[in-house]
């Protein structure tokens, strides 16, 4: 059989790729660089941007309930705690949440954890005066703020929105005061907000190809993202329904 | 005179199932229809075996004067190999990166001389079988017989001569078949002396350091990959391979024999080679032979998808759905071994450079596919 060599292959016609050349000659990371820019790594701002994608993925999946006024059994809100649907009350701790064998539900301590298929309901007005007034705390808080400061993980106003959406969908439940009058004022830049955020995650992941595979990867295994980790899954996307080999 | 192939029956193990299952062959049938072929068999002549082995052989040299060929007049676009990959299968070939194995598929009745159907140089299945399972069989059923199987004393010595001492082995997790076999190799591998990783192909990342890893972020040395090159070229982390390449096993080299564009280099560059048939791109080509019974075959058809047996324009049987969308090669007909209703085509693995085993699979319908039975063998 002939032997191997390469040193015939350097032809004046130049029979070698650019990228052989590059690869033989050493020195380079990879094949693109040649034209190297793309990181697999993942970086804070990815982190930054999978906290944001998820937080506006949850507010989207919430928006149309909220605005019809309803609340999920167990759904958190900041300043109320966590949402009963059958007591239609907010309390400290989550439904069937567990302690000292005993498990908190609809605002009672019982031996017996309880039903876990509840569904959403209205709160009563009286939850709702909570609501407003969690809401009007809220505002106070971001305007004692510094004006750079994003507050609720650089979400701008998210939970107060989410607030004003459950009052906004209860409105003849409730006697509106200054916190749902104020909220009805800021609620379009709230909205601007969550749209320049979209829109800014949009942009990352365009840019970085490896994003939107390692938020999935994140969803899949539980784990959150990690800066300086490897991004994963740039190998591996085709899953035919025949057995790879031959 | 003893015909040189015959099929033959005989007694089944009883507790073949238990037996297969200890040696790792845990996927033996599909439902009610059995895989793995226990109380049937195929018996060879010394010679017919020899002439199988000695087929691949030559066969293999033609593939590897071929690989000579395509690096030095560029014919990348003869085997549809995409720009971004030429520059690393022409430095993978010019190094002379490491392979493990291969098998080549042939088709020979026990008449004349057997013929090159395609060489599965990137990601052979049905290893375990061939190796291990099929000489179990023979240890067990036929102890006085022998078999055209040392793969696995091959296979370790094969790692032997890896340098690195750490392999990590992956493939498409969720596909029990590939993972049986780089369970297996990764046995092998252990065998070498290695200490092994077995993992899901896509929990491999890349580091800021430029190098591929693994789910605890340990830097990969070498990688045994069961994923076929034409696939890892479309997704992100190709890219990034550059001075990694060596790290990977089959090289990338194999993207110019696990092609079925090879077919029409290795007859144009061997007219009339006794071991190969003739193949063109085009239908036209090949009728202008005299040809009028011919197999139409994607490039990358695996496992039968997408092949179509035509006699005179008319289509006789197809394989599975798939690879529309590829080039076809146009082959000429060669006749299986046919016995008991079925079609044999046989399994030549390569190791190194070496013929080291011989496999069968069988189907009623002359197309080979997914769920084509595996048949031991003996020589007598």
């Amino acid at each position: 059989m002939k032997k191997r060599g390469f040193r015939s292959f350097l032809s004046p016609n130049g029979i070698l790729r650019w990228s052989t050349t590059c690869i033989l000659a050493g020195g380079v990371a990879g094949l693109t660089s040649c034209d190297q820019s793309v990181s697999h790594v993942i970086t804070e701002k990815d982190v930054e941007m999978a906290e944001t994608q998820s937080q506006l993925e949850k507010m989207d999946s919430e928006q149309s309930r909220l605005t019809r006024g309803e609340v999920r059994n167990n759904f958190p809100l900041r300043g109320l705690g966590y949402y009963h649907a059958d007591a239609q009350d907010f309390f400290p701790h989550p439904y069937n949440f567990s302690q000292d064998g005993r498990f908190f539900v609809n605002g009672q301590w019982q031996t017996q954890p309880g039903d876990e298929a509840i569904a959403a309901s209205h709160p009563t007005p009286e939850a709702l005066k909570k609501v407003e007034a969690a809401l009007e705390n809220e505002q106070e808080q971001a305007q004692a703020q510094p004006a750079t400061s994003s507050g609720n993980g650089g979400f701008g106003m998210g939970n107060a929105l989410m607030m004003y959406w459950l009052l906004a969908g209860n409105r003849g439940a409730f006697s509106p005061g200054a916190g749902f009058r104020q909220a009805s004022g800021q609620a379009q830049s709230w909205h601007r907000g969550m749209d320049n955020r979209r829109s800014a995650v949009a942009t990352h992941a365009a840019g970085n190809p490896g994003y939107q595979r390692m938020v999935e990867q994140s969803r899949a295994t539980g784990k959150p993202l990690q800066a300086g980790q490897s991004v994963r899954g740039g190998f591996g996307a085709r899953r035919s329904g025949f057995a790879v080999g031959g | 005179m003893k015909s040189a192939i015959r099929f033959e029956n005989n007694s089944p193990r009883p507790d073949w199932r238990e037996r297969v299952e200890a040696e790792g062959l845990i996927w033996h049938g599909a439902g009610d229809v059995p895989y793995w072929s226990e109380n049937e068999h195929l018996v060879l002549t010394l010679k017919a075996a020899e002439t199988l082995e000695n087929a691949a052989c030559e066969l293999h040299a033609l593939c590897l004067e071929a690989c000579d060929t395509i690096v030095k007049r560029g014919w990348w676009e003869r085997l549809a190999i995409p720009q971004a990959a030429i520059g690393l299968v022409q430095t993978s070939w010019m190094t002379s990166d490491r392979s493990i194995y291969g098998r080549f598929d042939l088709a020979w009745d026990g008449k004349g001389q057997p013929k090159l159907l395609e060489y599965n140089a990137d990601t052979p299945t049905s290893l375990l079988e061939a190796a291990v399972i099929q000489w179990q069989w023979l240890e067990e059923v036929a102890p006085d017989c022998d078999q055209l199987n040392s793969i696995h004393e091959a296979l370790v010595a094969r790692w032997k001569s890896v340098p690195e001492n750490h392999i990590h082995f992956a493939c498409a997790w969720d596909n029990l078949e590939d993972r049986q076999t780089i369970a297996y190799l990764a046995e092998t591998a252990e065998q070498a002396g290695k200490s092994v990783t077995l993992m899901d192909i896509s929990e491999i990342g890349f580091s800021e350091f430029g190098r591929f890893t693994d789910s605890a972020e340990s830097p990969i040395d070498k990688l045994f990959k069961l994923y076929p090159w034409e696939w890892m070229v479309e997704e992100p982390f190709f890219a990034e391979i550059g001075q990694e390449r060596s790290r990977f096993i089959e090289p990338v080299w194999k993207m110019m024999l696990s092609n079925k564009g090879l077919l029409p280099i290795l007859w144009e560059l061997n007219p009339g080679h006794p071991l190969l048939l003739p193949a063109y791109l085009t239908k036209e080509a090949l009728c202008s032979q005299g040809v009028s019974r011919w197999v139409e075959k994607p490039f990358f058809g695996r496992e039968g998808a997408g092949i179509a047996l035509i006699d005179r324009g008319n289509k006789l049987a197809t394989g599975a759905a798939g690879h529309q969308n590829e080039p076809i090669v146009y082959q000429k007909h060669a006749d299986l071994f046919s016995a008991a209703g079925r079609h044999f085509v046989w399994g030549l693995w390569m190791v190194g450079d070496e013929c080291r085993g011989l496999s069968a699979r069988g189907d009623t319908s002359p197309i080979t596919g997914n769920l084509s039975r595996f048949f031991p063998h003996r020589i007598e």
